[in-house]
């Protein structure tokens, strides 16, 4: 195999997750969603400090969202559970996924960069909300296909309307 | 058509406040009228005090950060000679704001439209091409420099005001100041901001989130969802360990109490239903050494304060700053950072961290439920088509005058006192703070009409 067919299975071994996953956002199939996840997945949307630069130490610095692959579990309980206020009724989003740059990491691992573009509609309000943001997920082959080993959204427009949560970034 | 100017007789009937009746009423006009909120802008947020920020945001010389009394931007900025000031971020030469970001660090603030640069206090330090421009002496002799604004800092929280005959800062802040003590003294070297900022806007009025942050009531209603969670969370946990204060949670065994202080100030306390869950009770018995019993406890509490008329340091999930700016009678915007004791070690800290994000970030399990309510409570208020509001009347019949024993041990004075439990959901909280609210607006209208008669 040549060096560059290698890269375009890569390439499209990546897309074809990304838009996978995007896919099962905007029909609400969180399950599937979940089901992208390795067992040991971090799903991690940095902050913005008042200096302008993104936070890059969760564990020293604050987190719009950094969850374990089990507490995004439980966002999803909280989606459909029907008692949040927040999320129902749930607003309809699309995602658009752009600029997709992916490259072999070795070792059965795919390091992978997107544009994303979620566009969200909140039905009680009619109104629509837009988050950009700049994604790099980490992919890993296991027995069952490639799954996502870790995403990272760096939200560009974080002035955030209410709210935010999984499905509209 | 405008609709008439309001009068006097319009500000009195915002509340319907009879005592010896068993009545309190709030007005629903006060969340959902422009000239109301004309009125805020000017004589509260603009001829009072409100908080900036805290002296930790700026440590180093020459340290700024930015942001609004009322309307008007400002700079808070820590001086070549380490004072921190407050100025007008806006430049003398024709009114462009002359810094732009929101917190850095700056020897210099130079206009970028004519040139006019400024120190970090604020001197005017070049008028560009001055000597060729043809100046008279009246222009030489007037100051050229930001003009500063009253600035009241206690133990580094930070306040600021357009008014310069607003009463000292001490005075202002009253007993409130040893609720603030407690959140600066769990650290021997004191408090920090845990990095990153997030701001969100909400499409509904200022109070609602004023209200909220001392309202006990909405807890079990509003966040069944993240209750839920955590009961499954304990299930799952090995015994002890506890990941957030409110495993364990049970309304049936637990207190709240509430206290109204002057000029608006207002605090909700309560027993943490999984104290050992808090990241300072890794150190508890250091803690209960250096600051005595009585205060310890009161740091392990569950402790919302609200500081009228812009900010509530919350102590629950984790410990949460949150400053609040009106853009209009229906839209707020939200400023909110973790606070933290200094020297926490690293785990603690990471604890801490996800504690704050899951619960207080517009991202999170419960905040958006609190921001959706809001945005309810605005959406269902839109006409006079009725007059009061049944929301205030929580607790009138238990509510005491004056301090109780559990203000005792804090040492302080507040105008009302009540414990009860946590069903009681205490609505006399507010209480104090709208007659605040009304009496600021009420002279602030009676200022205007009398200059405009003058």
């Amino acid at each position: 195999m040549s060096p560059e067919m290698m890269s375009a299975d890569v390439q499209t071994i990546a897309q074809g997750v990304l838009f996978e996953e995007a896919r099962a956002l905007d029909e609400q199939r969180f399950h599937d969603w979940l089901a992208l996840y390795a067992e040991d997945a971090v799903f991690w949307v940095p902050a913005w400090t008042d200096e302008g630069r993104p936070t890059q130490d969760p564990e020293t610095e604050l987190s719009l969202i950094h969850c374990t692959r089990a507490q995004l579990a439980e966002r999803v309980g909280r989606v459909e559970g029907g008692r949040s206020l927040a999320s129902t009724p749930l607003p309809r989003t699309a995602h658009v996924i752009s600029n997709v740059l992916a490259e072999g990491a070795g070792d059965g691992r795919i390091f992978v960069r997107s544009v994303a573009l979620t566009h969200a509609f909140n039905i009680k309000r009619r109104e629509t909300t837009l988050a950009y943001a700049l994604v790099e997920h980490d992919l890993v082959a296991t027995g069952a296909g490639w799954r996502i080993a870790r995403k990272k959204i760096l939200l560009q427009n974080d002035y955030i309307a209410t709210m935010m949560d999984f499905y509209t970034v | 058509m405008q609709p008439a100017p309001l009068r006097p007789a319009d500000i009195d009937a915002l509340l319907d406040d009879r005592p010896a009746d068993g009545v309190f009423r709030v007005s629903r006009a006060a969340v959902r009228e422009q000239a109301i909120f004309d009125l805020e802008m000017r004589h509260i947020f603009e001829g009072s005090w409100v908080f900036l920020g805290l002296a930790c945001q700026i440590p180093a010389p020459h340290d700024f950060f930015t942001t609004r009394i009322g309307r008007q931007p400002v700079v808070v900025s820590r001086d070549g000679t380490g004072q921190i000031r407050c100025f007008i971020n806006s430049c003398r030469h024709r009114g462009a704001l002359v810094c732009h970001r929101a917190a850095g660090n700056a020897r210099r603030h130079a206009c970028q439209y004519h040139g006019w640069v400024y120190d970090s206090a604020g001197a005017c330090l070049d008028v560009k091409d001055e000597k060729q421009g043809a100046y008279t002496d009246a222009f030489r002799a007037e100051d050229h420099g930001l003009v500063q604004v009253r600035l009241g800092d206690y133990r580094g929280f930070l306040f600021g005001s357009l008014n310069p005959d607003v009463a000292p800062i001490e005075a202002y802040l009253g007993d409130v100041r040893a609720l603030l003590d407690l959140i600066v003294d769990q650290s021997p070297d004191g408090l920090e901001v845990v990095p990153g900022v997030v701001r969100y806007v909400y499409n509904g009025n200022w109070k609602l989130q004023l209200e909220n942050g001392t309202d006990p009531y909405h807890f079990t209603s509003t966040h069944p969802s993240y209750i839920q969670i955590l009961g499954e969370r304990g299930k799952k946990a090995a015994s002890g360990g506890h990941t957030s204060i409110y495993q364990n949670f049970n309304q049936k065994s637990i207190s709240r109490g509430a206290f109204c202080f002057p000029n608006g100030h207002a605090a909700i306390w309560g027993e943490t239903p999984s104290s050992d869950a808090r990241p300072i009770f890794r150190q508890i018995e250091a803690l209960r050494a250096r600051v005595g019993e009585a205060r310890a406890k009161w740091m392990l509490y569950t402790r919302n304060l609200s500081i009228f008329p812009n900010v509530q340091f919350a102590e629950n999930a984790a410990l949460q700053m949150r400053v609040w700016r009106p853009l209009s009678p229906g839209s707020t915007e939200m400023t909110t950072y973790c606070l933290a004791p200094k020297g926490e070690d690293r785990a603690a800290r990471a604890v801490r961290i996800r504690q704050y994000e899951e619960f207080f970030n517009p991202s999170g399990l419960a905040t958006p439920d609190d921001a959706a309510a809001y945005e309810d409570c605005q959406a269902g208020n839109v006409t006079p088509a009725i007059d009061f509001h049944q929301g205030y009347a929580r607790g009138m019949a238990a509510v005491r005058r004056g301090g109780d024993e559990h203000a005792a041990e804090l040492g302080l004075n507040p105008s009302t006192s009540i414990v009860g439990a946590f069903e009681m959901g205490d609505e006399t909280v507010f209480h104090e703070t709208y007659r605040t609210w009304r009496e600021l607006l009420r002279k602030g209208l009676e200022r205007d009409l009398a200059g405009e008669s003058a």
